[in-house]
């Protein structure tokens, strides 16, 4: 039992407290710091008069960014992510749960094969050539199949069935379950805190992904939100001409703005998700690393 | 021998008829169109951040009206445009007709993924009428055939000032302190050292990183040129017209002392060699900086921010000045992006469909709709038969009080560089700028553009010289080499941590290592393709 009241343990906890929240600090400022450049005036950020507090507070930014597409390429982003994360989960939980069991014959091969991947690739344009021919290309199917399992998640999941004792398995299938019933009845019941974490990994994976969508969607009506802001932050980082022309008297809205705008855009559905999936999280994790 | 009689009569009817129906349908369209069926063509090109393409904008539209050819219109965000472009050429999946820059259809022309142009010379009338008119576009070809169409610009009464990397100063200050226009690098010296003691917390002049290199090498880029030298391989028409690697030239020691001048009085900012963009605009729109010698159409932006708190303050460009060596030059942009070029895939199943189109986006009227849109909706022709935007549609733009109002005008409609357009002109592009502007602003404006268009000084930087595969290795490896080399160097001799006599010693060095050969291959290949 740890005595909070003893000198030195309070000591301790102050510089504890006081490091966490400087850290703590360190870590939220710059997403705040976007935050109030987003809502500030161009002009007054172009100046760098914004550090702590917005300046000349307006939503124009917003109202730029909306004018264009946005809900259309976030509905698309949504569909990919909901559609994708089923996907893997289904997929992967297919895969690792094979591979736990001792009574099938080839599981020491079939998991080599497995690993192998996670070293071995054939590269972007056999990648590419595949998912031409199989008619993928500019469709749904080609940012959520290819990308079905994730080796490294699958391995994760696979731990975690394996810490589920063999006897419990044993006395489901002299009650006559099959594999399917005991997948589905014990199996992933019992693994709720790491399939949690995999929705986690898996959906920000999806959600963050631009590379495989810039390269097999062709039609701009199904980009998802990604493309459309990574080209802004980063087209619009280096754009070597961006000199505006004319003589506009307010500069309200400018690149930096806007930029900061996409960021808080696309980091806040995660922020909104992640404190519910969270307390899953950290036991998941722990599942991974913990041999049962 | 009656049944032949009947089928001839059958046949002669039928031909009769074919030719009635097909006179009716060619009544009822354009002869300008490519074929009776829609034919459609796959086009790509990336979309830039400021102007967002719309696959089925007023042009594309027109497009199909004029041609009957549906433009079927991708647009991969730019920023990872490279990525895409490899993997569609690699895997042979390449829309019909794509926009690529300069060194992709060096590397790819030689492998047959595209069509070459100059076999189709017949088809391409127009184009080829362009090519012609300009020897040096020989440069953008690929052992002696043209393998892509470049985006070319034409003249329009509606041209608005040229821009360039010009040296921009804060007029207002020069003129509440009664000191002239400088005209000469050494007056700018003494005008800056003025400023200095007038304002000394100001940095008289400022610089930028650019978008992947240096800051210093940025400075270098803007400003060698014009100070006597060049910062990379370039073309000096004043040492009697030859490829010039500029740092391991004896003239760079010109720009090194001036530099070097203005960063030991503290002239040039101390910061020189690590500011970052952000960092470059912050100080320019604050007033802490007087000066930059840059992109010149940064200096509205600025202005206007510093006009919030100080309503006389006024960046101008000043004309160019003339140098230590007595030479009176700078760059300016070329109106042409030659660099962005056009290519029809090899694999095509509709080859005559893409020259037509291609061909026609070189007439005047391709021109046209590429830079103004659809007669009688966008644009009118006035008494000299020039287009020009209706008044009605540049004050729909205005009205809604967008800072970037032309690229909001030619995404609107689909114009512009920055859409489908393989020839057009800036016309729209200043007729809306213009339209924007207040009285006091428009006259500044057109007395800038006076100034800037007629000033002599100012130079195209000429195509570079193409060359072969082997050549292109050679001098991408000696480049990489010579480069590092060099740039390590530079800072001390702007700082004076080494004396300027020492810079003997690199260019001798450089000289060494394949400059001499690196100017060797551009000048072989320069004069290849002149065919002297």
């Amino acid at each position: 039992m740890i005595d909070d009241r003893k000198p030195s343990r309070r000591i301790f906890n102050v510089f504890n407290f006081l490091l966490l929240g400087i850290i703590m600090l360190i870590t939220l400022y710059p997403l705040y710091y976007q935050f109030i450049v987003s809502i500030s005036n161009g002009l007054e950020v172009m100046k760098g008069n914004v550090t702590f507090l917005p300046q000349k507070m307006t939503l124009d930014t917003y109202k730029q960014f909306l004018k264009g597409d946005l809900f259309m390429y976030m509905k698309n982003s949504i569909v990919y992510t909901v559609v994708g994360t089923a996907i893997n989960l289904f997929m992967s939980c297919l895969c690792a749960y094979p591979l736990t069991r001792k009574s099938f014959s080839g599981r020491k091969f079939f998991t080599i094969l497995v690993t192998f991947t996670m070293f071995f690739s054939g590269g972007m344009v056999p990648l590419y050539l595949v998912v031409k021919e199989l008619k993928l290309l500019d469709t749904i199917w080609a940012l959520v199949l290819p990308t079905a399992i994730s080796t490294y998640n699958m391995i994760i999941i696979r731990t975690s069935f394996q810490a589920i004792p063999e006897s419990l398995i044993e006395s489901a299938q002299l009650d006559g379950a099959n594999d399917v019933i005991v997948l589905w009845k014990i199996v992933l019941p019992l693994s709720k805190a790491v399939l949690a974490t995999m929705l986690l990994y898996y959906a920000v994976a999806h959600w963050n992904d631009y590379f495989n969508a810039m390269l097999y969607i062709n039609t701009k009506t199904k980009y998802p939100l990604q493309i459309m802001l990574r080209n802004m932050l980063i087209a619009g980082l280096f754009s070597e001409e961006s000199g505006l022309s004319g003589s506009v008297a307010t500069f309200t809205v400018t690149d930096a703005t806007l930029r900061a705008a996409a960021i808080i855009v696309t980091t806040l559905p995660i922020l909104v998700v992640y404190p519910f999936v969270q307390r899953y999280f950290v036991k998941g994790v722990m599942i991974g690393s913990v041999k049962g | 021998m009656k049944k032949t009689r009947l089928l001839a009569l059958l046949t002669a009817a039928t031909m009769l008829m074919g030719t009635a129906s097909s006179m009716a349908e060619e009544s009822s369209h354009p002869d300008t169109w490519f074929s009776e069926e829609t034919v459609t063509i796959s086009v790509m090109r990336d979309e830039n951040p400021s102007q967002t393409i719309d696959p089925n904008s007023l042009k594309v539209q027109t497009v199909k009206e004029i041609l009957n050819i549906q433009l079927d219109v991708q647009t991969p965000p730019k920023d990872s445009y490279a990525d895409k472009k490899a993997v569609l050429i690699r895997t042979d999946d390449m829309p019909d007709i794509m926009l690529l820059d300069t060194s992709d259809v060096r590397n790819y022309a030689r492998d047959d993924m595209f069509i070459n142009l100059s076999d189709y010379r017949d088809k391409l009338p127009h184009l080829f009428a362009l090519l012609d008119s300009n020897p040096s576009y020989a440069m953008l070809t690929v052992d002696g055939s043209y393998y892509s169409a470049p985006t070319l610009f034409r003249a329009s009464p509606h041209d608005g000032a040229l821009s360039g990397q010009f040296p921009v100063i804060r007029m207002d200050l020069l003129e509440k302190n009664n000191l002239a226009v400088p005209t000469t690098f050494d007056e700018l010296y003494e005008t800056l050292k003025a400023l200095k003691e007038l304002y000394p917390d100001c940095i008289p002049l400022t610089n930028r990183k650019g978008g992947s290199t240096t800051s210093t090498r940025k400075l270098l880029d803007t400003m060698a040129y014009s100070l006597g030298s060049g910062s990379t391989m370039y073309y000096d028409e004043d040492l009697g017209g030859k490829w010039v690697y500029g740092p391991a030239n004896e003239n760079f020691k010109a720009v090194l002392t001036y530099l070097n001048k203005l960063y030991s009085e503290g002239l040039l900012d101390p910061d020189y060699a690590s500011n970052t963009v952000d960092q470059w605009k912050e100080k320019m729109s604050s007033g802490k900086a007087l000066m930059y010698f840059d992109n010149s159409g940064f200096a509205s932006q600025f202005q206007a921010a510093l006009n919030t708190e100080d309503p006389d303050a006024k960046l101008s460009v000043i004309p160019t000045l003339t140098n230590t060596l007595g030479q009176t030059r700078n760059y300016r942009y070329d109106l042409d992006h030659t660099s962005q070029e056009w290519v029809i895939a090899s694999s095509t199943e509709n080859l005559d469909a893409c020259l037509a189109y291609l061909d026609w986006c070189y007439t005047d009227q391709g021109a046209d709709v590429n830079g103004y849109g659809k007669e009688g909706v966008t644009f009118e022709y006035d008494e000299n038969g020039k287009p020009y935007i209706k008044e009605e549609i540049l004050a729909e733009i205005a009205a809604t009080g967008s800072s970037t109002a032309f690229y909001d005008l030619q995404a609107k409609y689909g114009l512009g560089l920055l859409d489908i357009s393989p020839y057009n002109d800036t016309g729209a592009q200043t007729q809306m700028e213009m339209y924007m502007m207040d009285e006091e602003t428009r006259a500044n404006y057109e007395a800038s553009k006076e100034m800037i268009n007629s000033d002599a000084g100012l130079r195209v930087a000429p195509l570079e010289p193409s060359l072969s595969a082997e050549q292109t290795e050679r001098y991408k490896e000696l480049k990489t080499k010579v480069e590092d080399m060099v740039y390590q160097e530079i800072d001390k001799y702007i700082t004076g941590e080494e004396p300027i006599e020492n810079y003997d010693k690199v260019i001798e060095a450089a000289r060494a290592a394949g400059a001499e050969e690196m100017e060797q291959i551009y000048n072989d290949a320069w004069n290849a393709a002149l065919g002297n």
